[in-house]
């Protein structure tokens, strides 16, 4: 029988921000806080940069052609998260990257579009970015 | 006392958003790792990840700390290679079969010329069945 349950917040009993879930092959657990996605947002940079959808995202700031950054709406609580992201573009087989020497915030992390024929940044149709790691 | 409570579907009190317990436990990442590469390869923060071994220049294994349930999981890895000054010319691609083991993933890091380089940022999330 489905059972529901409605509220409006989770918290664990023993630690408020730790709550097991059993995995699919029943064998295991895991946290579930750790291996949800913090945020996550599909853009273009084409003309003006846009936000399609996302998730604890306020903003994105144009930095040029091929650079953006993306502010979060509540910050994480150190800069060792982990960032993955991609792009397609109507033009040009391309590769979304990180900027300089881990230049990632607490509230903020940037991405840089390269062409993979010679490595040039260019603005692109759609672009996807996901977060994992630790809020504040 | 551990409690457990077991569910099909959770909502909000107001009823006007749920999720399926599946999309819950199917949809979270099963473990993730942020680290460099630059002199010594050592993690930031991650989750499930008990250790990395360097391979050489720009390559990297991750093992995992709870094994996956299969190999057919999806692993997404993101770097920046090439961290000189304004220079952002790279991308990165994966070993050939680099996801396609349960108990570690092995990711390497290149420039657009297919050289190998190491790099301050590696980001890698895995989603798919524990075992």
């Amino acid at each position: 029988m489905a059972s529901i349950l409605k509220v409006d917040e989770l918290r664990g009993i023993v630690s408020a921000g730790d709550i097991t879930v059993t995995s699919e092959g029943g064998a295991a657990t895991q946290s579930l806080q750790q291996g949800l996605a913090k945020a996550w947002v599909g853009f273009n940079t084409i003309t003006s940069t846009s936000i399609f959808d996302s998730h604890n995202v306020a903003s994105l700031t144009d930095n040029g052609t091929a650079y953006t950054t993306i502010n979060f709406s509540s910050n994480l609580n150190s800069t060792g998260y982990s960032l993955t992201a991609s792009a397609g573009s109507a033009s040009f087989r391309i590769c979304l990257d990180t900027v300089g020497s881990n230049t990632d915030l607490t509230g903020s992390c940037n991405t840089y579009a390269t062409r993979t024929d010679n490595g040039s940044g260019l603005d692109f149709d759609k672009g996807s970015a996901a977060i994992h790691g630790d809020l504040a | 006392m551990a409690s457990e409570l077991r569910l099909t579907t959770l909502a909000n009190n107001a009823g006007t958003e749920s999720v399926d317990t599946t999309y819950v436990i199917n949809g979270s990442a099963k473990a993730w790792v942020d680290f460099t590469t630059i002199t010594t390869t050592s993690a930031r923060d991650s989750f499930n990840v008990s250790s990395l071994t360097d391979l050489g220049t720009g390559s990297t294994t991750i093992t995992y700390s709870t094994s996956m349930g299969s190999a057919n999981y999806a692993g997404s890895y993101y770097t920046g290679a090439n961290d000189s000054g304004t220079s952002y010319n790279t991308f990165n691609n994966d070993w050939t079969g680099g996801f396609g083991s349960k108990t570690s993933s092995s990711v390497i890091a290149g420039s657009y010329n297919n050289s190998f380089v190491d790099s301050h940022k590696n980001d890698v999330v895995v989603m798919g069945d524990l075992a």
